[in-house]
């Protein structure tokens, strides 16, 4: 397509082995630039590409943190098995080490000491069960959906508008946000929910009744809760009132599973902070800021002009 | 009172069309409407004549992001509705022939494709929508409830969904779903009909599960004509599979390098494959993809680069006209009616559609022109008289065919005055009926001039960009202050009544964004203040008694999205639009940063009296 007239003057100043200093606003006002536009151009094509360069980067760095276990291109290498040991300072009634492969814990060993009777339980995942921890997929495959959006925007890639950049940052910003969304802001879940889920089917030996057992991603750490449960007797006086959805439930929340009206007597939660994951959300972080510092530095061209092409 | 009073609303458009960056298509089943959603939540209906004419006729307000699917949701003739979903979850049911808003629901998760699907239920047929999005299964929804009823999952490698194709079987009465997940893995559903009942039953696992090594997949589709083979479409290249055991037939490699977007079948031995640039080519596949074919299947087995490859046959390119700003969305549709074509409908970020008309191919062609192309704007350039705006008269600037823009407005119903900033910086003040009056009844009033009667007020450099009228929102302002902010980083005070400008603060470093009012129980010095957001992502409170900024926030590094407040503690709180909370202290002007974690649960917990209508995502 051919060049605008701006581009044609900025060529033949290029052209013309200019330099920088103190005759280039003479130099660009001949040339039919005002120093706005000059200035602008420099963003679009200079800087602009410098900061997708450092997205690229800095994703690429966080999408290696989610290690994949199976991509389907052929070559089907099991993810790097990882334990954690979750344990909590204040008590040692609850003692779990999880092993995480990828997206999914491949193994629970889960120690639980009753207060009561100091009774010692001990339960672990039946063979070859997995449980999906589906926020770190969805964080990944929105880590993906952003670098795809980046693919093809390299160096290579004239941008024509401001605007079409600020489309960019958008839906890159949108996509992290989502990503760093998932694995802030865990499922909030009723205690039916919990005790219906898959989970709690997966131990050998069998969890009592009177127990639930959740697990789920809070920021950069893995966390267990058990619960212990007592029905609540038919004849009781206390008021029932199901609670209603929450990420930790707390000593004293009611819900009706089956035929009995429980309540919960004990929570206990362990957590363990996950290295790659805390990496991740960093990385989430600074391309965040990368991308509305470019976005910033764009739109203070936009009272001048949105939509003109350079 | 009850009264038998209907209240209509009537749009006053104005001359310059509204922005309308297409980001999904659907043409409806009898090919006379097109649907068009937005990149900021609007759907546009566009009628389509037989001689392909487009004509946009109605623009559907509701949804609050970004659209990312339509589908039809209705299968019989005498009912046109359609569903949109959107980047917030927002799923809306609508009649395409009144624009009525029929259902709406909000889900956790995003679709990025919908499908109509009618499954027996019992002795009847039941309109279901299968979803996909981000999410690892596929979503049955009540195609009129908007329920979510089951779905379908997989037990192996469960992954988002990035396309599904419903194939109809003729032969048998199983339908199949198939779907390829982000990660290249083929997964096939059997579906037939709903044991009634069933809604809340367990979900359907897949029949199979196979690895086909495709990355990035845009699109997945069926062949009617055949009824064998399946067209998959990657970023870089595009597959045709035999749909009976899924083995590899043709693959055909990528254009100059570009990125396809999408395609589907035109005919049993044609394809048509589009580009993220808005090109789109016909080829002609081998015989070894045909079944009517003797040669078909003859290289099954082969590794990719010894296939027989496919031969390009047409182009459809657009015309240059506007310059996009984001990829445009192609789709093709098929009608199997006699008087339907097959037409190529491409939206673009310019609010413009092309269609091309490739019903009959002949053999030889080397480029096929495109039939209609049409934009927002070209529609309303094209209507006479021209489309009027509530204060043209008065807008009117010399050499030049439009006239000046209204960038904010406020209605003072209390007043019956109209105050409309303009962008130049200029604010009217108007009788709102009066002004009505003059653009939509005829009469005297037109031949008198610098009618209606109006005040101008001028301070503002440049565009306005928001407008408050204090008094209106808490009878504990003064009547007279009228509030304006502009573009020239300015927040303005003026004497409604006299005209007057009474104070001009520059205090932010960019351009104002919001004006709004603290709650009623806030402090006695809070009380006379109003609150100012601006670009450069700082809150301001500004007083109007003592003309001074009594505190400005200003370390944020996000835009500012919503502001509440906590009277009871002298809090002003700031959401941003990463997902952080900024606690600021009115007084003393110190504050605490809480870090996404907590944000909603943080906004939730503490009840902060709602100054502003939209919440944090």
């Amino acid at each position: 397509m051919a060049a605008t007239a701006a581009e044609r003057a900025v060529l033949v100043r290029r052209a013309g082995g200019a330099g920088r200093g103190g005759g280039r606003r003479a130099r660009a006002l001949t040339a039919g630039l005002s120093w706005q536009e000059e200035e602008f151009r420099w963003l679009l094509h200079d800087e602009v590409h410098a900061v997708l360069r450092q997205l690229q980067d800095i994703l690429k760095e966080a999408s290696l943190r989610f290690t994949l276990s199976c991509s389907g291109t052929g070559t089907e290498a099991p993810a790097k098995q990882e334990n954690f040991i979750l344990g909590s300072c204040s008590t040692d009634q609850v003692k779990g080490v999880l092993t995480l492969q990828g997206d999914a814990l491949s193994q629970a060993d889960v120690n639980l000491k009753m207060p009561r009777n100091n009774q010692l339980l001990h339960f672990a995942f039946r063979e070859d069960k997995q449980w999906k921890l589906q926020q770190i997929q969805d964080a990944r495959n929105h880590v993906s959906q952003a670098i795809y959006l980046l693919a093809n925007r390299d160096e290579s890639y004239q941008f024509r508008t401001g605007a079409e950049v600020l489309k960019l940052m958008d839906a890159v910003m949108l996509q992290l946000t989502r990503a760093r969304n998932r694995l802030t802001t865990p499922a909030t879940l009723t205690l039916p929910e919990i005790a219906a889920s898959g989970l709690t089917r997966m131990f050998a030996p069998a969890l009592p009744s009177d127990l639930l057992v959740n697990v789920y991603i809070n920021l950069n750490k893995l966390c267990l809760t058990v619960y212990q449960l007592h029905a609540l007797q038919p004849n009781s006086t206390k008021n029932f009132r199901p609670a209603g959805g929450a990420v930790l439930h707390s000593p004293g929340a009611m819900f009706e599973w089956g035929s009995q009206r429980l309540e919960v007597s004990h929570v206990h939660k362990v957590e363990c902070v996950i290295p790659w994951l805390n990496d991740a959300l960093v990385f989430f972080t600074v391309s965040l800021q990368l991308c509305q510092q470019l976005k910033d530095k764009i739109s203070v061209f936009s009272s001048y002009w949105s939509y003109r092409p350079f | 009172m009850a009264g038998n009073s209907l209240v209509l609303p009537i749009v006053l458009w104005g001359r310059k069309a509204p922005t309308h960056c297409i980001s999904a298509v659907l043409l409806t089943d009898d090919g006379t409407t097109i649907v068009t959603g937005c990149h900021d939540g609007q759907i546009c209906l566009w009628d389509l004549s037989v001689e392909l004419e487009v004509n946009p006729r109605a623009l559907l307000f509701g949804h609050t992001a970004s659209i990312t699917c339509l589908s039809k949701a209705c299968a019989s003739s005498d009912k046109q509705y359609i569903v949109s979903a959107s980047e917030s979850g927002e799923m809306c049911l609508w009649d395409v022939n009144d624009g009525r808003c029929i259902e709406f629901t909000k889900l956790a998760c995003t679709h990025t494709g919908i499908q109509f699907y009618q499954f027996s239920v019992g002795n009847q047929r039941e309109g279901r929508l299968l979803c996909h999005g981000h999410y690892p299964e596929i979503l049955v929804v009540d195609a009129t409830s908007l329920e979510v009823l089951y779905s379908l999952v997989s037990k192996i490698s469960p992954d988002w969904i990035s396309s599904m194709s419903i194939i109809r079987s003729h032969r048998t009465q199983e339908d199949t779903v198939v779907a390829l997940s982000v990660t290249g893995i083929l997964k096939v559903w059997i579906v037939t009909s709903e044991i009634s009942g069933m809604q809340d039953t367990e979900p359907i696992f897949e029949e199979e599960s196979k690895p086909i090594y495709c990355q990035n997949c845009q699109s997945i589709s069926f062949c009617a004509f055949t009824q064998r083979s399946l067209l998959v479409v990657c970023s870089k290249y595009w597959r045709v599979f035999d749909a009976g055991d899924y083995s590899l037939l043709c693959s055909g490699p990528s254009e100059n390098g570009q990125t396809w977007t999408g395609g589907d079948f035109v005919s049993a031995d044609k394809v048509i494959i589009w580009t993220e640039n808005g090109q789109s080519y016909i080829y002609k596949l081998p015989a070894s993809c045909l079944p009517a074919s003797d040669s078909f299947r003859s290289d099954v087995g082969k590794a990719v680069e010894n296939l027989i490859p496919p031969v390009q046959h047409s182009l459809l390119d657009r015309a240059d006209k506007e310059l996009l700003i984001c990829p445009p969305v192609t789709r093709f549709f098929c009608g199997f009616k006699e008087h339907l074509h097959k037409l190529l409908i491409q939206g673009d970020s310019s609010g413009r559609l092309n269609i091309w008309n490739v019903s009959d191919t002949p053999d030889k062609q080397e480029e096929l022109k495109m039939t209609t192309s049409i934009s927002l704007q070209e529609a309303f350039d094209k209507l006479n008289p021209c489309p009027a705006g509530i204060i043209d008269q008065l807008s009117v600037i010399p050499n030049s065919n439009e006239p000046l823009k209204v960038t904010a407005s406020v209605y003072i119903p209390a007043h019956g005055r109209l105050v409309c900033g303009r962008e130049d910086g200029s604010i009217i003040i108007v009788p709102a009926t009066q002004t009505a009056i003059v653009q939509l009844l005829q009469g005297e009033h037109m031949l008198r001039r610098g009618w209606p009667p109006h005040r101008t007020l001028r301070g503002h450099r440049n565009k306005v960009t928001c407008l408050l009228y204090p008094h209106q929102v808490s009878a504990r302002y003064d009547q007279r202050y009228l509030i304006s902010g502009g573009v020239d980083f300015s927040v303005i005070i003026w004497d409604i009544f006299s005209g007057e400008m009474k104070h001009i603060f520059c205090v932010h470093g960019g351009e104002i964004t919001q004006l709004l009012v603290p709650p009623e129980n806030c402090s006695a010095r809070v009380q006379h203040c109003i609150c100012s957001v601006a670009s450069d992502h700082s809150v301001g409170l500004l007083s109007l008694r003592e003309k001074k900024c009594i505190m400005l926030a200003s370390r944020h590094l996000f835009p500012i999205q919503v502001i509440k407040w906590r009277p009871s503690d002298d809090y002003l709180v700031v959401g941003c639009s990463d997902g952080s909370v900024y606690v600021w202290q009115m007084d003393t002007g110190k504050n605490k940063l809480f870090s996404s974690l907590s944000t909603k649960n943080y906004l939730n917990v503490l009840s902060f009296a709602v100054t502003v209508p939209n919440t944090l995502g």
